[in-house]
């Protein structure tokens, strides 16, 4: 096998292997098809391609049909494993599809639209490829998009202001944790939560370094130098991310692959 | 600078690898072009993460669901569950409420509901509560109940 072959095997089993542990952990949290109870699809859509998958009734028909949902939950824990241990790229292609099919579903379901299998989907996507040169290319790309999420972040928080107003992060903990502050009037992250709200300039500070955190991902669009830094402070934002707002980003964190240093990876063993 | 520009990620895109390099422009175009507009479609997506300004609210809106008389606490919840349950009811509520959704929608989401929070629970229920309250922040940051109002009860056979 070429070396560039073995690297993009390598690859392969980081990505569809974390893959698997995503829709596990997603099973755990009773989020697959099966496990949904046959439930109600929102008519009104504001995004067209939301609108458009709607229309195909492709998401109504996984759900009302229970072996529709367990033939699709099962290709969706089978083709990960199957790449791992077998590398192909229709198989790939396959599992980009069905991941879209159920990103989509799901997020017609719990009529928000959320963007945590987004790594998932485009790391699925330089594996279509066979060409070294073109799987390196589109691997390289998923790495400036994994680098725009951050960025991007940080740009809007400028560009709207928001990040100078030093109420914004009492008044987002306030609406946002909200439930969490109810159910929990006491403990350890009851009193930090309401520490931060009661305390602006904490909060503001918070707000201030996540800023800086996010807008350090900029210089990845000039170097990989510090992508082992950039790295350390995705998952730490993950972390803080979880704590202080109680959103779970960890399946965003896929996209850290981007960020390795594969060279200084050991080829594996499996063939 | 020409170096730079020739050595740049799109000068390798488009010499190598035209048609990814056709998407990535179409795709920042787009996704510029939604910047612009503040609106934010998938496959061009944003990521304002909470940028949009706050502003001062005298109080703030939460759901309560009930089953058999115990309240379902979200966070010992798994993050699906929570994603399924909390966002549509808000979304679901209001509609409720207004009468906007047909009789047959209106029960089959709270038929759904039910199933879905008992399935979760892995208990047999026959009874749910769904409240809305109303509550404010006291100065020591935490929040207090001052309505709370019964949206709908649902039992397992489907009366109300």
């Amino acid at each position: 096998m070429e070396p560039a072959e073995t690297h993009i095997q390598q690859k392969a089993q980081w990505v569809y292997g974390i893959s698997m542990l995503i829709f596990l952990y997603r099973f755990m949290s009773e989020g697959m098809f099966t496990q949904m109870s046959q439930p109600v699809l929102a008519s009104s859509e504001s995004e067209w391609i939301y609108t458009w998958f709607l229309s195909t009734g492709i998401a109504s028909f996984i759900v009302s049909h229970t072996w529709a949902s367990i033939l699709f939950d099962l290709s969706l824990f089978a083709l990960p494993i199957l790449l791992v241990l077998y590398f192909n790229r229709w198989l790939a292609i396959c599992f980009t599809a069905l991941t879209l099919v159920y990103f989509l579903s799901f997020n017609v379901i719990a009529m928000h639209h959320y963007h945590g299998l987004i790594g998932v989907l485009l790391l699925s996507i330089p594996f279509w490829f066979t060409s070294s040169t073109k799987f390196t290319l589109a691997w390289d790309g998923v790495r400036y998009y994994f680098l725009y999420i951050f960025a991007s972040a940080a740009i809007w928080k400028l560009m709207r202001g928001s990040v100078f107003n030093p109420e914004q992060m009492s008044w987002i903990l306030k609406g946002q944790q909200l439930d969490y502050l109810l159910q929990h009037p006491t403990g350890i992250r009851t009193e930090i939560l309401s520490y931060l709200i009661v305390n602006t300039a904490v909060s503001h500070l918070l707000l201030l370094a996540n800023t800086l955190l996010q807008l350090s991902f900029i210089i990845g669009f000039f170097t990989k130098r510090y992508d082992k830094l950039l790295l350390y402070a995705a998952v730490l934002f993950s972390i803080a991310n979880y704590i202080v707002m109680g959103i779970a980003s960890f399946e965003l964190l896929i996209l850290c692959l981007t960020l390795f240093d594969w060279s200084k990876m050991k080829p594996s063993s499996i063939e | 600078m020409r170096q730079w520009i020739l050595h740049s990620y799109l000068a390798k895109l488009y010499a190598d690898f035209r048609l990814l390099f056709l998407l990535v422009i179409i795709l920042i175009a787009g996704t510029v072009f939604q910047a612009l507009k503040s609106r934010e479609e998938f496959p061009l997506l944003l990521y304002g993460m909470y940028s949009l300004p706050e502003k001062p609210k005298s109080d703030y809106v939460a759901y309560s669901i009930v089953l058999e008389g115990k309240e379902v606490v979200y966070a010992s919840l798994w993050d699906a569950q929570r994603e399924l349950i909390q966002s549509p009811l808000s979304h679901w509520v209001p509609l409720l409420e207004s009468q906007s959704l047909s009789a047959t929608d209106a029960e089959k989401y709270k038929a759904w509901l039910f199933r879905y929070a008992s399935d979760m629970r892995m208990t047999e229920e026959y009874r749910m509560e769904v409240y809305r309250l109303s509550c404010i922040y006291n100065t020591a940051g935490l929040p207090t109940v001052t309505d709370r109002k019964l949206l709908f009860t649902y039992l397992a056979d489907g009366t109300r």
